[in-house]
């Protein structure tokens, strides 16, 4: 069993904060094996991908495919305009 | 039709004010807001006027949705020559003003002039009124609208100026409702310079529509099915300081004078920092989503901080001290200062202190003396006098342009274009210079699946996005609304009361673009105009996913030489008469 410590951000945050799942470090999302992929994790957290901006794994941008391993904390970004 | 077909003009020489009808051929064409504003002052400013001087103008525009019941159209456009660039400069600002304009009876007031001693405009529906603000000269904006609300009525609308745009700086800017700016290219200066300390706005009549039933259950199904959705939401559940983390994951965050783009404090500048501090929400005339987040520390009372500033007075100066920002941010705001532009100077004024260039006696990180900065500049004591002058004007006497964040003359905003080049390219054609409101492509590339490295269709996504913008703020709609121009174009149709298609909003939205150019064209702006600053071209981003990363010379030219050719301009940048004919113009 690995878990992995997802963040939602912006209008997303209703699939992690609101249900109280994160209590400030991310929300434990945890999976059979050693990798999962990024999209599987919105899968998880009922999370529409095309209301995804982009994803963060440890503070860096990566691509939505990038798998994650045991450990890794996963931010995710919601759509946003302007500036 | 939605407007009012009245313009308010008003001399401060002379002190006279009369009305004119609203050019409604122009109207027809431009619509409202920026596009119709620009469309005046184009006709109305001779080439090489002055910027501080009595013969610019200051244009306050409304649109033709302002003082409906249609969502997040309740913004005001400010249009004048920039004394930050010397070419045009169209800003816009938030809260009620707009409304109230439209409600005393005008599309649009345009301010000429200057008056001999600190002044103040008083509209009251068709009673128009300069009075005398010795009294108010010299005062911040807080303590400015809150005497003129004792006295005019806490239901008057204001705009005002503190001393920074008394004294001229080149980056001083309007404020309205103590929190809300137009900020950019010193339009503040614009109305220091006229002696114009405040504009008191308040009306009574209302705006007229075709069908007031068709537009009431066209707003309320637009609010729920296209307003208050989870693509529009984020301005109000945290706002644009979302953006911090966001901009530090892609790393573009601007980093002590864009040196780097990944900040090392940023968890302490970011959205779950200010949520910390419980925010309670404001919003603009006739807006449902409600972006302002007001907070309160110890008497530092601020919206937001919204994302810019964080970027610019925060992780660009090396400052991770959330409420040392937030203090910053207040100041600005009640002394009359561009918080982007203010934050941008200070971080290059650090950079060459630190480089031993010139020392400025600031340092990356020095919470102390980055929080004397804002008065320093405002009153123009000390280093705040050579700092007022702009990064450009500063760079041009230490011979430092090649780490000068600006295009244009001013000041850029906060996404590194090492990490989106279509961003850089969206800087570099922006007519008011360094500017993140004509379009942001930011959206699709580092915060999207766009690959940020390539040039392929990135002139074609830049111009797309310059026309969308400048339809949309014409209209006058909020940024923040992520809406199709088929929205709007059902809006427009049920407002106007006649078909309003697709095709001619965006064939207006390229007409207004162009105008914009015309006016710079005018004023000399060529190819030579549309750069990107020399860091970006020369020096790699060091952190974070773009690491290793520049914009190289070659492939800005090429990019550049294909935005020309689209948009139908010549080499030089200049549109062509076939373009010009195409467009109406």
């Amino acid at each position: 069993m690995a878990v992995i410590w997802v963040r939602t951000h912006g209008s997303l945050s209703s699939h992690s904060v609101k249900e109280g799942l994160d209590k400030g470090d991310g929300a434990p999302v945890m999976f059979q094996g050693k990798k999962l992929k990024v999209r599987e994790v919105f899968s998880r957290l009922h999370i529409q991908e095309e209301l995804v901006s982009f994803v963060a794994i440890n503070g860096v941008k990566s691509a939505k495919d990038t798998w994650v391993t045991d450990g890794d904390k996963v931010t995710i970004f919601a759509l946003v305009a302007g500036g | 039709m939605s407007y009012k077909r009245k313009v308010l003009r008003v001399n401060l020489t002379t002190g006279s004010a009369a009305t004119e009808p609203l050019n409604e051929a122009w109207a027809e064409k431009y619509f409202g807001g920026r596009g119709l504003a620009v469309k005046y002052l184009y006709e109305e400013l001779k080439e090489g006027v002055a910027p501080l001087s009595k013969e610019n103008k200051l244009i306050l525009a409304t649109g033709p949705l302002t003082g409906t019941i249609v969502p997040c159209s309740g913004k005001l456009a400010i249009i004048t020559k920039s004394p930050a660039t010397g070419g045009i400069l169209d800003c816009s600002i938030g809260g009620h003003f707009a409304a109230q304009l439209k409600f005393a009876g005008y599309d649009m007031l345009i301010v000429e002039g200057q008056a001999k001693t600190p002044a103040y405009l008083v509209i009251d529906n068709d009673k128009v009124e300069i009075h005398d603000a010795s009294q108010l000269w010299g005062k911040g904006i807080f303590e400015t609208e809150s005497q003129l609300h004792g006295e005019h009525g806490a239901a008057t609308s204001v705009l005002s100026i503190g001393p920074a745009g008394e004294n001229l700086v080149s980056f001083a800017c309007i404020g309205s409702e103590y929190y809300r700016q137009a900020g950019r290219g010193g339009v503040g200066s614009v109305m220091g310079s006229k002696k114009l300390k405040a504009i008191v706005c308040s009306g009574s009549t209302g705006v007229a529509v075709p069908d007031m039933s068709r537009l009431l259950e066209l707003t309320k199904k637009l609010t729920k099915e296209n307003v208050l959705t989870d693509d529009n939401l984020w301005a109000y559940t945290v706002g644009t300081s979302n953006i911090v983390d966001m901009s530090n994951s892609a790393g573009i965050l601007p980093t002590r004078n864009y040196q780097d783009g990944v900040f090392e404090g940023a968890a302490k500048i970011n959205a779950d920092s200010i949520q910390k501090l419980h925010p309670k929400k404001k919003a603009c005339f006739s807006c449902a989503l409600g972006c302002g987040n007001y907070s309160d520390i110890k008497g530092s009372a601020v919206e937001g901080p919204e994302y810019e500033t964080l970027a610019l007075a925060g992780s660009n100066c090396g400052v991770d001290d959330l409420r040392a920002i937030i203090q910053f941010n207040a100041d600005c705001d009640d002394l009359g200062l561009d918080t982007i532009s203010t934050g941008n100077v200070l971080g290059f004024a650090m950079e060459m202190t630190e480089k031993g260039i010139k020392d400025f006696g600031v340092h990356f990180g020095d919470i102390e003396t980055y929080s004397k900065i804002p008065s320093l500049v405002a009153y123009q004591k000390g280093v705040g006098e050579e700092l007022g002058q702009g990064v450009k004007k500063l760079a041009k006497k230490y011979g430092t342009a090649d780490f000068a964040i600006e295009v244009k003359g001013l000041e850029l905003p906060g996404y590194d274009p090492r990490g989106s080049w279509a961003m850089g390219l969206a800087y570099a054609t922006a007519n008011r210079g360094g500017c993140h409101m004509s379009a942001w492509p930011i959206a699709d590339e580092a915060f999207g699946d766009v690959d940020p490295f390539t040039i392929e269709g990135k002139a074609q996504m830049v111009l797309d996005a310059q026309n969308y913008n400048a339809i949309k703020f014409s209209l006058i709609l909020c940024d923040f609304w992520a809406l199709s121009i088929e929205t709007m174009s059902e809006i427009m149709s049920c407002v106007f009361g006649r078909d309003v298609p697709v095709a001619e909003l965006e064939k207006a939205g390229e007409r207004i673009w162009t105008i914009l150019r015309l006016f710079n064209v005018r004023e000399g702006f060529r190819v030579a105009d549309d750069y990107i600053p020399g860091r970006f071209l020369k020096e790699p981003l060091k952190s974070g996913a773009p690491a290793g990363k520049l914009f190289p010379p070659e492939k800005f030219n090429s990019m550049l030489r294909e935005y020309y050719q689209i948009r139908g301009w010549d080499d030089s940048g200049v549109p062509t008469p076939e373009k010009l004919k195409e467009l109406d113009m």
